[in-house]
């Protein structure tokens, strides 16, 4: 009896003691949608590039501003500061209340050949340096009577204690001037580029009497203006000449290669003139730049290219600051008149340029009236205006990213699976799909996608894709690519794609889209 | 007068019926599994935590039907059973502490496969998972009970008790399904999901100040009537609720939903790096977990409900018995009893049980009492042996064990 209760018990408990992990663990086979995509004909050239005809038609507009001049270019106003230091002559006895120092500085802008009458200060400061050598309390005041805020001169007081025997007490600050109106047309108003300031120095009225003896120091102070950026100024612009070398970076990098043929292209370039004086420019030479294939196309235009443009003066609208009545001088390219298609099928990376402007040609013509507002002066715009009708071999998008994947408890759960891209493929492209996956050299360790072909859609008898065209691209998982995938730091895309019907031109209508989805099926521990 | 754990056979008498005896002290424990598709390993496996294999659900899958339940429960208590009037024998008093533990589901077959091979095998078919229901509770009972005995013959007892528990709730969980259904596309293009379901949970935060999960009364009612050479007996246990407090949860989701991938909007915008953090779980919750909120929720108990007749034969060494019970407020059926004890010697006692219904199919049991000097009384038996013999194919198993000593 003793001997079968103890069996029954060994048997009802022996399978309740043990726990192999913190709960059960199995498998399952999941098949699941994971990530879905759409690609439109906005991914493809951005939706602010993109213009739509009533029959769906994408006509490709490329507006950017491709130049803007400086604003040092035209002037610039260096920082000036002078110092003043006067040791006392004599025995010299100082009331309470007695102005000791006053001193009218007149100070020259320095502007080289370019005469101004009145400036309004975007930002900068004047600067003022004083150090006090008397053992009783003085008082200074910086004034520039010229300079008005609102009608206010400007004016600053600022006092310094008595200093210490032997010794001195210093005060340094500067002032924002932002917004003030200044005349530089000096104390009788007949020269130009000054501004005429004071500082005056003032023992404290409360204070008591100080006696200097012969070379004891009366006055020591610098003042100045630092860093000044005007926002308006008037007066004569000078005849200077600004040059600029430049390049126009198209965000085109990713396309590796490839060939395009397109239909037509019409460009238009406007330069703005929103300085008051008359300018003349001359674009010297334009050259699209596909570095990829070394290929360099020079734009050959007559009516641009080496051609003096003569840019009207801008005027006022009122008493700054107001808005300026910018000029504008338009120049139209097509392929009539330019090989502005020439240059957009080299796939250019970027535009380089040389272009001057030479101002006041005839010079001092308006009388000291011309006028500057240093946040608008030239600008050239580019806008390039295409049927997005072309015909496309091979042309390949390629990037490489960091990748960021990361590793969690849910990826450590899948286990071997194949993954498979359905595509519906509206466009008439072929499109070819590479997904490399890099290790730390940059060196590719693995390729998904494969076979990697995503058929074009179906073209009606107008060459006009109709439906879309479905394409299943299995992606075999184990775990040990999972792993190599989820480790990576770097992945290296590869898109190449080829119109239908090649060197047939196709127009791209703005309905047609990519969709892209992931699938997996996969085993998935529960764990 | 005691409880015996719900769903097993221990058919000794709910009533202290020595009148030499004043006290009796007893413990009392047992667990059982039982289902009527769950084999024994699949269920061991599962506890003990194991990787189980295609084989083992294969096990499973072969004895589906459209719905398949299991329940489960482990128990013990410690009471004491007296007689609180010294010239009064015929009125017993109880007290006892009971810690009680409740699982107890119905799925469906798709849901059984669904849950344990995933839902490839679903693609281009509809799983259904209607009306799954998955109960647990895991509770405490402080029990205060009274019994007397009344003389209705020369020959014939009856006994009468009933005693009042009040329930002290740990925890819960209820999942119940209305009509739901998972479709699969073939090649996995899209997952259409109809689901309409209620999870109701205590607050595992314990956020009540005296960390009472929930509260409630259950009653037991006994009865007996006892005469030479028979006993038919009547009890309703477990009558009651508990309600949990104000911090309980209760997630309401009624939703159609069409899943075909996370939409990656930004997949063709590449900037300087690609960072993949989407979380699938975020992502589910926010679509379908919408409906959740906070408030009190009222569970019943399961109640035990059994029935029995034992008739003693020449020199009350052997005794049979027929009887059923009923798990209310549960998935289980109604459970056909029939059982066989015989008096070995004065000290031991055997007992041979045979039921089909309940959670499971047919099985068998045996019981061992042993009487120890000094009126200790041992008992250990099982209403599951053969399912647990037949491990691999059984699919129940249990035990029970009671020591006691009266004075």
């Amino acid at each position: 009896m003793k001997r079968l209760a103890l069996l029954l018990s060994a048997a009802l408990f022996l399978s309740n003691c043990k726990k192999e992990n913190d709960r059960a663990q199995w498998d399952v086979a999941i098949l699941t949608p994971i990530f879905k995509a759409t690609l439109t004909v906005g991914d493809l050239i951005g939706d602010s590039l993109k213009m739509v005809s009533p029959d769906g038609a994408v006509t490709v507009v490329y507006d950017n501003n491709i130049y803007s001049t400086p604003v040092d270019s035209i002037f610039e106003i260096h920082d000036t500061l002078i110092s003043t230091v006067f040791p006392s002559p004599g025995i010299i006895s100082l009331m309470p209340g007695q102005v000791f120092y006053s001193q009218p500085e007149v100070m020259d802008l320095a502007l080289n050949g370019v005469e101004l009458s009145t400036a309004i200060i975007k930002s900068g400061y004047a600067r003022l340096v004083a150090k006090n050598h008397l053992q009783t309390k003085v008082i200074y005041t910086f004034n520039i009577p010229k300079a008005t805020l609102s009608g206010v001169p400007f004016q600053k007081i600022q006092a310094l204690d008595a200093a210490p025997p032997g010794g001195f007490t210093e005060f340094d600050q500067k002032f924002d001037i932002s917004g003030y109106s200044i005349d530089l047309t000096g104390p009788a108003g007949t020269i130009y580029n000054h501004i005429t300031y004071t500082v005056q120095g003032e023992t404290d009225p409360t204070g008591t009497s100080v006696t200097l003896a012969v070379g004891d120091t009366v006055v020591d102070v610098t003042s100045g203006f630092e860093s000044l950026i005007p926002l308006y100024a008037k007066g004569y612009l000078g005849q200077g000449t600004v040059s600029e070398s430049g390049e126009n970076r198209l965000g085109t990098s990713k396309i590796g290669g490839g060939t395009i043929l397109l239909d037509s292209v019409s460009a238009t370039l406007t330069i703005k003139n929103s300085i008051g004086a008359d300018a003349q420019a001359l674009l010297t030479s334009m050259q699209s730049v596909n570095t990829r294939t070394g290929s360099t196309v020079d734009l050959v235009a007559p009516n641009l290219v080496n051609h003096i443009l003569n840019l009207n003066r801008a005027s006022e609208s009122g008493t700054a600051p107001a808005p300026i009545n910018s000029t504008y001088y338009v120049v139209q390219l097509d392929n009539t008149n330019s090989n502005i298609l020439s240059l957009v099928e080299n796939l250019p990376e970027k535009l380089t340029y040389d272009l001057n402007f030479n101002l006041n040609p005839l010079g001092n013509v308006s009388g000291h009236h011309d006028f500057i507002y240093t946040d608008d002066l030239f600008e050239a715009n580019l806008k390039v205006n295409f049927p997005l009708r072309f015909a496309a071999n091979q042309i390949l998008f390629a990037d490489t990213e960091s990748i960021a994947l990361g590793t969690s408890t849910t990826s450590d759960n899948v286990g071997d699976g194949t993954f498979t891209i359905i595509a519906d493929n509206g466009f008439p492209f072929e499109l070819e799909l590479q997904l490399m996956i890099l290790n730390n050299n940059n060196q590719a360790v693995d390729s998904l996608f494969f076979p990697n072909t995503i058929a074009p859609a179906p073209l009606n008898g107008l060459y006009r894709a109709t439906g879309k065209q479905r394409t299943l691209i299995p992606i075999a998982v184990s775990v040990s690519r999972k792993n190599l995938l989820l480790s990576a730091s770097r992945i290296a895309i590869r898109a190449r794609f080829s119109t239908s019907s090649y060197p047939h031109i196709l127009q791209i209508y703005s309905d047609y889209e990519l969709d892209l989805k992931l699938v997996g099926d996969f085993q998935y521990s529960i764990r | 007068m005691r409880s015996s754990a719900q769903s097993d056979l221990c058919l000794q008498s709910h009533f202290l019926k020595d009148t030499t005896q004043h006290v009796l002290i007893s413990t009392y424990g047992n667990y059982f599994f039982a289902s009527d598709v769950i084999t024994n390993q699949f269920a061991g496996d599962y506890y003990q935590r194991k990787f189980i294999s295609t084989d083992d659900e294969n096990s499973i899958t072969k004895n589906l039907s459209d719905q398949n339940i299991f329940g489960g429960e482990a128990n013990w208590q410690v009471a004491l059973t007296f007689r609180p009037d010294t010239s009064n024998h015929h009125l017993q008093a109880y007290i006892a502490y009971r810690n009680r533990g409740h699982v107890d589901s119905k799925f469906s077959k798709d849901f059984f496969e669904l849950y344990f091979r995933g839902n490839k095998m679903f693609g281009g078919k509809t799983a259904d998972m209607s009306d799954f229901s998955y109960h647990q509770y895991s509770y405490r009972q402080f029990v205060f009970g009274i019994s007397n005995e009344f003389s209705i013959s020369n020959s014939g007892k009856l006994f009468i008790g009933a005693d009042i528990a009040i329930n002290n709730g740990i925890s819960f969980l209820k999942i119940e399904t209305g009509g739901s259904s998972l479709y699969t596309d073939p090649i996995g293009e899209y997952i259409d999901a109809d689901l309409h379901a209620t999870i109701q949970t205590d607050d595992s935060a314990s956020q009540h100040p005296s960390k009472l999960d929930g509260t409630g009364y259950a009653g037991d009612f006994y009865l007996e009537y006892e005469t030479e050479n028979s006993i038919v007996a009547f009890s309703v246990e477990n009558f009651g609720s508990i309600h949990w407090n104000k911090w309980s949860t209760e997630v309401s989701i009624d939703s159609t939903f069409h899943f075909d991938g996370i939409d990656v909007r930004d997949l063709f915008d590449l900037k300087d790096s690609v960072k993949i953090n989407t979380s699938f779980d975020s992502t589910f919750y926010q679509n379908f977990i919408q409906n959740r909120k906070e408030q009190r929720i009222t569970t019943d108990l399961p109640i035990k409900v059994s029935g029995s007749y034992t008739r003693s034969f020449p020199e009350n060494k052997l005794s049979a018995t027929l009887g059923i019970d009923i798990l209310l407020k549960t998935n289980s059926t109604m459970r056909y009893i029939a059982a066989l004890n015989y008096q070995v010697n004065r000290s031991n006692q055997i007992g041979l049980v045979m039921a089909s219904g309940g959670y499971t199919t047919f099985h068998a049991g045996l019981s061992i009492v042993h009487l120890f000097p000094w009126h200790l009384k041992f008992e250990i038996g099982s209403s599951y042996v053969y399912p647990m013999i037949t491990y691999k194919t059984g699919k129940s198993q249990g035990t029970y064990l009671s020591l006691s000593k009266s004075f």
